[in-house]
């Protein structure tokens, strides 16, 4: 089965769950429509009655029990109609809510490899904008049904009423479904190119909003704004080249039913003329064609919603099917958590033809602290990525406790190693709940007694509402340094048996380090803690120094002998100059 | 903020975007009555192939109807044809134009502006509000004419076939104005709410999965799935209570029309017992009132796409009416590629709050490189975004090269001073494509020279695909030295006479360090460069040091000066250094 083929059926697949999902709203609608078409034919039959029967007879009595059955149709209208729209919204509105909450539930759990790859802002056009295709079709689905069971009951009326002038009429409609359909493949791929277009757009809103202060500062607006309708422009024409579909298969659907009125009256009125066929029959095989006109054209929009359905279905089963690359064990091994961390010939990342890591071995012992030093790209963060198991090494093993992560479960080896990275993302809550991140369940004094310890309760008491500040997006309103403030308290408070600062206090101005130093020290102690710094002072704090170069270590010492013997180290750290 | 736009504001911001479709909608009009008529002459027809040729076997008039209707099949797909292409063209250039113009703004919106908006509202202001709004555009006409016209059309024959049952068809005109005004009354709020938590449910993703690898360093996923929860389920309940506001009049069509059949039925008897009227003219009467409903249901059903068309179109003009402080005067001037700035009793606050910057007279002179030193909050970053035009001062001036930046085209000051700030930001794309950020038109070439005055060229040369290497989602594959190194070639592109440098607060290991600096001092030769200095060690390079504090100017000399003054600059000096040195 080609790639192509494999999509379209995880799509059909993805279409019947998002149906199947919904039996009761399904149904309710089919129920509904029905009633409400059953009711809409029925009253003008119901009105013919009044007048054969009661106002041509003269007879009241008559006349005023058709005017109550025709209330009573009337009465069946509104309840049906009322029911068949609110369960039209309400399977739209579900729909569209579970697609984006099992998007989002499945891109969390996606690992950061993928992440790599695949930006939010596609995500979140997934999420939001192929959803509404998906939404369009349930909203559709009750008027649809009730619509296609109508051109079967009129069809077989007119096979009882004639059969050889159906016949006539009907006999292109198999064809005319076929080769609509057929056509209506088109609307796919369409469909996709457009919706691929949206996510484009949507991307570049995300980012240039996420990266105002550098697109402001450097003037670039204007640049961006041309990109911007470069990608505009395309989803215009994107949408054009569906409209020109549109403006092939609409005018045929259109063009259909007044064929058939047409050839009614060809063959029809000859067969009236030559006695074959009642005026009555004729004229009400005429008004069941006219029937036909408004159902059919419907079905044939809907064949075109289900098409683009089926395209963003597509897109969204794309990230659904996705596996993240971690897989959780099968027979997890119970984790005390002692903080003993431990690579084993560690390869992972390609960099051209070589490893980033290559055949790395560590070892850091339960309480120990170790600062890992080396040049811009030598590999540092993957370190801590892969001690957090954000990834999994391509070979060797990594080991907590002398168990391979591998075999741990996720939320374990998250609870036991907790990682600080130097851009800290802050969440659109209170500096609190900001802190408790790590420990949802921490009291209002943990809180506290952490953000003194990161040297960060100071700038919190002077916030405009000290701990229940809401911090902007992104933590917009605070300094990098503070930021990395609250960053270092959400870890001691998480209180991990690993901790692994990757260079969690490069934003901390250097006059004001010494401030958390002293708090540093205290987390590390008793604590097994990797460093990843450059700063001399922040580094001397680690119980041994490893430098990271070529993919390995290649030094293993105290701060204070490599700074003796190690030129390589000192040149690493720039020392000889400060000291010239 | 951005403020709900009232129906009439959404009207007369949406006339630029109008206009230069009308003639296109005219167009879609004109096909979409052609195509109605048609519609309607196919029962005439039959009407009259029955009256003239079958009661009468006669062949002639029923070959002339058949025929006739042949014709019209034929003519109609071309109408139809022509209606969708022009109604599709108009809507996708209005909404083209209104995609633009609402990105346009957001580069014209101050960056104030951008720290009370969240990213994922402003996302969906040009995304998903201006895609709920395609629908109902394209529809619009075709239902509004098309209903409108067969609505009167039915009406006519109505009256014409007995103005009597005309007058009494009217005790339904109650139902529909009660129901279209319980209709009304509820539906702006509904549809508003609607745009108003699809917002938030993107705002709430947007920041999801952008902190998705915090998320699960600190295994918050199902913590952050919960509190996306309630926001994804407050949707679905806006959603429902548009619905039903909806029913208010979309179900009671029915019962109008039935109101109507009833009230007629009882008139027609006692009409037909005293002979005024025919069994032939009532058929034919009720039969008309059945089919004026159609139209009208389907116009109330478009009210509805309508009044959810116009919430969108009103949280998009929303954001078009958020007023850019920032704007060019008439008779703006090319500022002069002239390095000396100076401001002059500068004084700024914002929104009507407290002065940030106070009183502050300084001068530059062409190609200086300055400092400005102080604590957080004592305005170094106001000052730097007063330089750069993303705010006026609210008093005092700033001129470049002796003209107010004020009096100068947007377009020069953008290009003539640009603010670097230090930490890369990235966009998906290639590493030449961002360092072509603000001059897209840039060839490789000119990229690579760009970065070889840098002194970078040959690390990103080196990599795979060189230049045309993707940096991927924000940069993860690039370290922090290598992002910064591309947000200077991006300035060592731009090439501009002034460079505000908002220095980075982040160190980087020494090696990398001190190729950014190298980078810096490339790109700073024969510049004004003035850097909001985090570190003190750019503060000694420089040629002058501006120390700020509570908004002031309190100190301004080299570097060598101040240290020896031993006021304020020299106390900071003293403490950086003992931070510096405390771990060597």
């Amino acid at each position: 089965m080609g790639e192509l083929e494999a999509r379209r059926a995880s799509a059909w697949r993805f279409v019947r769950a998002i149906v199947r999902a919904q039996p009761y709203g399904v149904s309710g609608a089919v129920v509904s429509g029905l009633l409400w078409q059953t009711g809409a034919v029925a009253a003008p039959l119901v009105v013919k009655y009044a007048i054969d029967h009661g106002i041509v007879p003269h007879d009241h009595g008559a006349l005023l029990l058709w005017l109550l059955v025709l209330a009573g149709v009337g009465l069946l209208e509104v309840c049906a109609g009322a029911f068949r729209h609110l369960y039209a919204i309400r399977n739209r509105a579900h729909t569209d809510a579970r697609v984006r909450d099992a998007i989002f539930a499945h891109a969390l759990r996606l690992d950061a490899a993928y992440h790599d790859q695949v930006g939010p802002g596609e995500l979140l056009s997934r999420a939001s904008s192929d959803s509404l295709h998906l939404a369009r079709m349930m909203d559709a689905i009750g008027h649809t049904i009730g619509y296609a069971l109508t051109v079967v009951a009129v069809a077989i009326v007119m096979l009882i009423l004639d059969p050889q002038l159906a016949l006539i009429v009907l006999v292109p409609v198999p064809f005319v479904s076929v080769g609509a359909w057929l056509y209506s493949r088109r609307y796919e791929r369409g469909t996709r190119e457009l919706q691929e277009s949206w996510a484009q757009a949507s991307t570049l809103v995300e980012e240039t909003v996420s990266g105002v202060r550098v697109v402001k500062g450097l003037g670039a607006g204007g640049a961006l704004s041309a990109t911007f309708r470069g990608r505009s422009a395309q989803i215009k024409d994107r949408a054009l080249h569906l409209a020109r579909l549109d403006a092939i298969f609409i005018p045929a659907l259109e063009t259909l039913p007044l064929l058939g009125i047409a050839t009614v009256l060809w063959f029809g009125g000859r067969s009236v003329i030559d006695g074959g066929l009642s005026v009555g029959s004729f004229v009400a095989f005429n008004a069941y064609v006219v029937m036909l006109v408004w159902p059919l054209r419907v079905l044939g929009q809907r064949v075109t919603t289900l098409q683009k359905a089926l395209a963003a279905s597509s897109r969204i089963t794309e990230v659904l099917e996705a596996e993240p690359q971690l897989r959780e064990p099968r027979h997890p091994v119970e984790l005390g958590a002692q903080g003993d961390i431990r690579l084993e010939g560690v390869r992972f990342g390609h960099e051209g033809d070589r490893f980033v890591l290559d055949g790395l071995d560590l070892h850091v012992a339960p309480g120990e602290s170790l600062a890992l030093v080396g040049a811009t790209g030598s590999g540092k963060s993957t370190v801590a990525g892969l001690l957090a198991r954000l990834y999994d090494p391509e070979d060797g093993r990594v080991l907590l406790d002398g168990h391979d992560l591998r075999e741990l479960r996720l939320d374990d080896v998250r609870r036991a190693v907790a990682l600080v990275f130097e851009e800290t993302f802050l969440f659109s809550e209170s500096v609190r709940e900001n802190i408790r991140v790590g420990r949802p369940d921490a009291s209002d004094e943990d809180v506290q007694r952490a953000a003194e310890l990161a040297g960060a309760a100071a700038f919190i008491g002077g916030l405009p509402d000290g701990y229940e500040t809401v911090l902007g997006e992104r933590g917009f309103s605070l300094s990098g340094g503070q930021r990395q403030r609250i960053a270092i308290a959400r870890a001691i408070l998480a209180d991990p048996a690993v901790l692994v600062l990757d260079d969690a206090t490069s934003a901390v101005d250097a006059t004001k380090e010494h401030e958390i130093r002293a708090a540093l020290a205290e987390v590390m102690r008793g604590r097994t803690t990797l460093v990843i710094a450059h700063r001399p002072a922040t580094i001397a704090l680690a119980d041994r120094v490893a430098v990271l170069e070529g993919g390995r270590i290649v030094e293993l010492d105290t701060h204070e002998a490599l700074l003796r013997q190690s030129a390589r180290y000192r040149a690493l750290l720039a020392l000889d100059e400060v000291a010239a | 903020m951005m403020e709900r736009a009232s129906t009439r504001e959404v009207w007369w911001e949406s006339q630029p975007f109008l206009r230069p479709v009308q003639r296109l909608y005219l167009g879609a009009g004109v096909a979409v009555i052609v195509s109605t008529l048609i519609t309607l002459a196919g029962p005439a027809l039959v009407k009259y192939a029955i009256d003239h040729g079958i009661k009468k076997h006669d062949l002639h008039p029923l070959n002339v109807a058949a025929l006739t209707l042949l014709g019209l099949a034929v003519l109609k797909p071309l109408v139809v044809r022509a209606q969708t292409l022009l109604a599709a063209t108009a809507s996708e250039t209005f909404l083209d134009r209104l995609r633009g113009a609402a990105f346009d703004k957001l580069q014209a919106l101050p960056l104030g502006f951008f720290e009370q908006e969240r990213t994922g509202v402003l996302v969906s202001r040009l995304t998903s509000d201006v895609q709920a709004l395609d629908e109902f555009l394209r529809e619009a006409l075709v239902e509004v004419v098309g209903s409108g016209l067969q609505i009167a059309l039915t009406v006519a024959v109505l009256v014409v076939l007995s103005p009597k049952l005309a007058l009494v068809s009217l005790v339904a005109l109650p139902v529909l104005i009660a129901s279209s005004w319980a209709f009304h009354h509820g539906a702006g709020r509904a549809y508003h709410a609607i745009r108003d938590r699809v917002a938030e449910t993107l705002t709430v993703l947007q920041e999801g999965l952008s902190g998705v690898r915090v998320v699960q360093a600190f295994r918050r996923e199902s913590r952050t799935l919960e509190d996306y929860r309630p926001r994804s389920r407050a949707q679905i309940g806006a959603w429902r209570r548009a619905s039903f506001v909806n029913i208010r009049l979309f179900t009671m069509i029915p019962l109008a029309q039935t109101t109507a059949l009833v009230a007629v039925l009882l008139t027609a008897a006692s009409m037909y017992r005293n002979g005024s009227i025919s069994e032939g003219t009532i058929a034919a009467y009720v039969l008309y009132l059945v089919q004026l409903f159609d139209p009208i249901a389907r116009f109330s059903e478009w009210l509805g796409e309508f009044r959810q068309g116009l919430a969108a179109l009103g949280k998009v003009v929303g954001l078009l009416r958020v007023k850019a402080r920032i704007v060019e005067r008439p008779g703006a001037v090319e500022l002069p590629d002239d390095g000396r700035v100076e401001l002059r009793d500068v004084t700024f606050g914002y929104d009507d709050g407290p002065p940030v910057v106070r009183g502050v007279s300084l001068e530059f002179a062409s190609g200086e490189h300055a400092a400005l030193v102080g604590v957080t909050g004592a305005g170094k970053s106001t000052l730097a975004k007063l330089l750069t035009r993303q705010y006026d001062p609210s008093s005092g001036s700033i001129a470049l090269g002796g003209v107010d930046l004020r009096e100068g085209t947007l377009e020069s000051l953008r290009r003539r001073i640009v603010l670097l700030p230090q930490e890369g930001h990235l966009f998906s794309g290639t590493i030449a494509d961002n360092v072509r950020l603000a001059r897209p038109e840039a060839t490789d070439d000119e990229v690579l020279r760009a970065l070889d005055e840098i002194g970078a060229r040959e690390r990103f040369e080196s990599l795979p695909s060189g230049i045309r290497t993707d940096v991927q989602t924000r940069g993860v594959r690039l370290s922090a030295g290598e992002r910064q190194l591309v947000g200077i070639a991006r300035v060592a592109l731009a090439d501009p006479t002034v460079i505000v440098l908002d220095e980075a607060t982040s160190s980087l290991d020494p090696a990398t360090e001190a190729e950014v600096e190298l980078a810096l001092a490339a790109v700073a030769a024969g510049r004004t460069v003035i850097t909001i200095a985090h570190r003190l060690s750019t503060a000694e390079r420089a040629d002058r040091v501006v120390v700020m504090d509570a908004g002031e100017v309190v100190e301004v000399a080299s570097h060598d000066e101040l240290v020896r003054q031993g006021e304020r600059y020299a106390r900071l000096w003293a403490s950086w250094q003992a931070g510096v040195t405390a771990g060597a």
